[in-house]
């Protein structure tokens, strides 16, 4: 993965004293956050688990994801306000929190959306020409 | 917009860390639980599920740490973290922390102190809007003295002068008071100019200010009241405005009173306008007798305006040569007037001192700590083993000094409050402006902080990063406990004291030679009397007592009067009285005088007094005879010398008989000066404040008799008892005569001695602080030095060491640090001595006598300090020591 800074992920990290940007797994901060983000525009009101779990079957098993590492990422984009929470109730009658998207996610994960596509687009005519 | 609300909810995590904890506590929990059902359905055991689970979490304490990290603020969590570890460890260790505590609230107190003093008094502002534009004018003469404005130079300027709002002038005079039905009271008067108040934008807060037209010569007389005036004397009745008020006898109208807290210029009762200054108009251009002040136009430096007026002063001395010749104009801030600025004298001294107190107390601070440090030598290298930084190991030894600071800060403001309240009481009857006073304001809090601040970064920062330094792998094999202080760490130490001791040396030097200078004035004045003396002043208005001779009458009409009282045993009057201002001072030529004496070649202060003076006094003369009641008369031209004029320009020859002749200022009335006979020989006494006796030559009262007389009254009790008695005797002669000034000898004998009692003692209490503090921390470091080497000292003992050498092996070190540290502060003291040279008097800044008792006193301090510890240490058996690790 090309290391494209966001600003944003530049500001978090310096309150994290200079901590590794990428997760445990090796996943970039903000591909996660973009995974999340996703996840949940297209699935709706999710908890943490359900997430974590919706993620590694998308990436169908080629992701070796710390489930854990959800949460920081969760905390960060309901930080920013591209998703909220709220308490509710589990299929199994259990307490959990749930998530969703907010129309500034939305917007957010649009711009993202384009801006990986240009840069996917632009790498492959790079890589294509012999 | 998004760091914004990243930024509020870190913000707020401080205010709900509890609950967010819980609530990820929970959501961990059933993640976990529904990862390991997830497990079980797939046919593990619930143990294995459960570490399944576990390991595809990631681990679990990791994300909570992360999670609370992202959370909130993890810098404020450090050093909360850092803030209650210091805050135990000062508890734990009480002994270490209240010396260094003690150590900088001496030093913070005292600069706390001396800043109050300097924010009340020198950086104090008029209490009007704007109050830096306002500027006092006035003249200096040829030889530089300072000088009034003369009435027809006031209003030449006031008309030509472009760099101003506006110019006013004034001038104050007690006078009595009387309203109808009333005793009169004494009262102190500012006649101003009409415009004055609105220069200072401030308008009477009942009835109206001054007008043009009451500005003039022969206009109604009209007064403006002070706001204590007219809730005292008249119970704040509304219908004051319009009453008849009798001022020195002549009636006048009030018109207007002033808001409460205003008394301008210094402590005004009553305003009058300036052309009631009785026959104002008809003084001569030399007459330099009025105040001037104004507001600069907006956007006109002080400098600009000083060059403006200049100009205007040049153009008056070659208009007017013979009054204005060699007079220029100066321009001051007004408060500067009264206080002078920072860089003058006294409190530059003062602040000069109390810096190097600070100083002191801060090395030693410091040497306290980086003591204290290397035994946590053994805790550093642990925290570094464990992941810190060696920021974050000096972080949180700078974080102990800040909490030591504040706790220190708050010592020192408790230590101020009582000093400056003494201080405050010891000048409270020194008449100072209405504006300045001292109090504990919000520059004094913030100067407090700024010191807290300073204190820890000085006393602090160096030894938290000389302590942060470890080289952990040898630390920790050592046995931590002995681990010996780095030979750059035991030389900052040895710096500091050098330090301390060369500032120790300086203030003593400084304080030594204060004292014997305040000796040396006390001595003096001890030739004198001083108890059983009452002092009063009496002014003579133009109006009733326009001519000398008039004056004389009921001079002479009074001094009888007094003298006649019961339990008075002597009273005369004088033109000034002892100690105090005699600002007449003069050439003098002598008979045997081969060439003309040039101006300023020999000067002599002259002061007229009455027959009785030196009797009143208790003194008296050397040679000759006091004034009788002829001399003064034509044909007895006499006059009396005191021994200092004698010594100087009489060589000690025999000066009855003599005669002498006082030259006037300005050269073409000369020729009518009188040659004097000396008739007396006094002996030397002070006739200014502040500074040494000078030559004087006493003339009879009748030869000069001025408009404000001093009254000398001595009684056979204390004499501020017989002020009824005196008032009484002057009201009998005459009922509008106002009595002002009223103190006693005693009194103004130390007032005139107030600067250098205050600076020998205020010195003198720094030099001690600082000696103590050094001798402390010589002690201290000595002791430390002692007990690190405790098992060195034991082996060399046991190897046959004598007593006195081990104690060699210290005083070694010490006197090292003392020679150099002398010879720093030897060096330092010459440096500094022009700082002191204005307040010096007969002891010159190079005083040997001064300097070989400091030099012995700082040598026997430090040796003490340094032999108590190591005397202690020698004497143990080395058996003990030995084992001692």
């Amino acid at each position: 993965m090309l290391p494209f800074n966001m600003t944003r992920g530049m500001l978090t990290s310096s309150f994290n004293m200079g901590r590794q940007k990428s997760s445990d797994a090796g996943v970039p901060r903000d591909t996660l956050d973009l995974m999340v983000l996703k996840t949940l525009a297209v699935m709706g009101r999710l908890h943490g688990f359900a997430i974590a779990r919706r993620i590694e079957q998308v990436a169908d098993g080629a992701l070796a994801l710390n489930q854990g590492t959800i949460y920081p990422a969760l905390l960060r984009l309901e930080q920013q306000g591209w998703i909220k929470s709220a308490w509710g109730t589990s299929d199994n009658n259990r307490r959990a929190r749930f998530y969703h998207i907010t129309a500034a996610g939305r917007r957010q994960l649009a711009a993202k959306t384009e801006f990986w596509e240009r840069a996917v687009s632009i790498i492959s005519r790079v890589l294509e020409q012999e | 917009m998004t760091w914004l609300r990243v930024w509020l909810s870190r913000l707020m995590d401080l205010v709900l860390r509890r609950q967010r904890d819980d609530r990820l506590a929970e959501e961990v929990d059933t993640h976990l639980r529904l990862l390991t059902a997830e497990y079980i359905d797939r046919g593990m055991s619930p143990a294995d599920a459960r570490f399944a689970a576990l390991r595809a979490f990631g681990g679990v304490d990791q994300v909570m740490l992360r999670h609370r990290d992202q959370r909130g603020l993890p810098f404020v969590d450090s050093i909360v973290q850092d803030v209650r570890f210091a805050a135990r460890l000062l508890i734990v260790d009480r002994w270490f922390t209240a010396a260094v505590v003690a150590t900088l609230a001496l030093g913070i107190g005292s600069s706390t102190t001396i800043f109050t003093v300097v924010n009340g008094w020198n950086l104090a502002e008029l209490p009007v809007e704007e109050p830096d534009q306002i500027v006092h004018f006035g003249t200096s003469d040829a030889r530089g003295r300072r000088r009034g404005v003369s009435y027809l130079d006031f209003r030449a300027w006031q008309e030509t002068a472009r760099s101003f709002s506006g110019i006013a002038g004034y001038t104050s005079s007690n006078m009595s008071a009387a309203v109808a039905g009333h005793a009169a009271d004494r009262v102190a008067g500012t006649f101003i100019s009409a415009n004055g108040f609105s220069i200072l934008r401030e308008r009477p807060v009942l009835g109206r200010d001054f007008r043009p037209e009451d500005d003039r010569v022969g206009a109604e007389p009209v007064v403006i009241l002070a706001h204590h005036v007219w809730t005292d004397r008249f119970a704040t009745d509304p219908a004051v405005i319009g009453r008849t008020i009798r001022l020195n006898g002549a009636p006048a109208t009030i018109v207007g009173v002033m808001r409460a807290g205003f008394r301008f210029p210094v402590l005004t009762d009553i305003w009058l306008p300036l052309a009631n200054v009785p026959g104002i108009a008809a003084k001569p251009r030399d007459d330099r007798s009025i105040g001037v002040f104004g507001r600069l136009a907006d956007d006109v430096t002080v400098a600009e305006a000083r060059a403006e007026l200049s100009t205007i002063a040049r153009a008056l001395a070659e208009q007017f040569p013979a009054t204005n010749q060699g007079f220029e104009a100066t321009v001051v801030r007004f408060t500067e007037y009264y206080f002078g600025t920072l860089t003058d004298g006294p409190p530059l001294i003062m602040m000069v001192a109390v810096g190097f107190v600070l100083l002191i107390a801060c090395a030693n601070a410091a040497n306290l700590l980086l003591a204290r440090g290397a035994s946590r030598a053994r805790e550093m290298s642990l925290r570094a083993a464990l992941g810190a930084s060696r920021r974050r190991i000096a972080r949180q030894l700078f974080v102990e000094s800040v909490l030591l600071a504040a706790l220190a800060g708050i010592s020192g403001l408790l230590l101020a409050w009582p000093a400056v309240r003494v201080i405050a009481a010891e000048t409270a009857d020194f008449n100072l402006p209405y504006w300045a006073g001292l109090t504990f304001d919000g520059h004094v809090f913030g100067f407090v902080a700024a010191m807290c601040v300073g204190t820890a970064i000085l006393s602090g920062l160096a030894p938290a990063w000389k302590l942060s330094e470890t080289c952990t792998a040898r630390m920790l094999e050592d046995d931590g406990r002995t681990v010996r202080v780095g030979r750059r760490s035991r030389r900052l130490t040895s710096g500091l004291l050098v330090g301390e001791i060369a500032l120790t040396v300086i203030l003593l030097a400084g304080a030594g030679l204060l004292i014997r200078s305040a000796l040396v004035l006390y001595e003096v004045d001890r030739l004198v009397v001083t108890s059983n003396v009452l002092i009063a002043r009496i002014t003579m208005p133009p109006t009733k007592y326009g001519t000398p001779q008039e004056r004389m009458a009921f001079y002479e009409r009074l001094e009888q009067r007094l003298v006649s009282l019961p339990s008075v045993t002597s009273a005369a009057l004088g033109n000034a009285p002892f100690f105090d201002r005699a600002i007449l001072t003069r050439d003098v030529v002598l008979d045997n005088d081969a060439e003309p004496v040039s101006a300023g070649s020999r000067r002599v202060l002259t002061v007229p007094i009455g027959s009785r003076y030196f009797e009143t006094l208790g003194l008296s003369l050397r040679r000759g005879r006091p004034f009788g009641t002829d001399d003064g008369l034509s044909g007895h031209q006499t006059a009396i010398v005191n021994e200092r004029f004698a010594a100087l320009y009489l060589t000690d020859q025999d000066p009855i008989g003599r005669r002498i002749r006082l030259m006037e200022e300005k050269p073409s009335s000369n020729a009518a000066a009188v040659w004097l006979t000396i008739v007396g020989l006094s002996p030397s006494l002070r006739h200014s404040p502040a500074s040494d006796a000078g030559p004087v030559v006493y003339l009879p009262l009748r030869a000069q008799p001025g408009s404000t007389i001093t009254l000398m009254v001595r009684g056979t009790g204390d004499g501020t008892v017989l002020a009824p008695a005196v008032r009484e005797q002057v009201r009998l002669l005459d009922a509008d005569l106002p009595l002002h000034d009223v103190s006693s000898l005693e009194r103004l004998s130390q007032l005139s001695r107030w600067t250098h009692r205050f600076g020998s003692s205020m010195l003198g209490l720094f030099a001690g602080i600082a000696t103590l503090l050094s001798a402390l921390g010589l002690y201290a470091v000595t002791a430390y030095g002692v007990a690190q080497r405790t098992s060195e000292i034991g082996i060399r003992m046991a190897l046959g060491a004598e007593r006195s050498q081990v104690t060699w092996l210290f005083l070694r070190g010490t006197l090292m640090q003392l020679g150099v540290g002398l010879t720093l502060g030897i060096a330092g003291s010459l440096a500094v001595g022009h700082l002191l040279r204005g307040l010096l008097v007969q002891t010159s800044a190079l005083d040997p006598l001064t300097f070989t008792m400091v030099i012995m006193l700082s040598a026997v301090v430090a040796l003490i300090a340094c032999l108590v510890p190591t005397r202690r240490a020698s004497a143990l058996d080395p058996a003990i020591t030995l084992r001692h690790d």
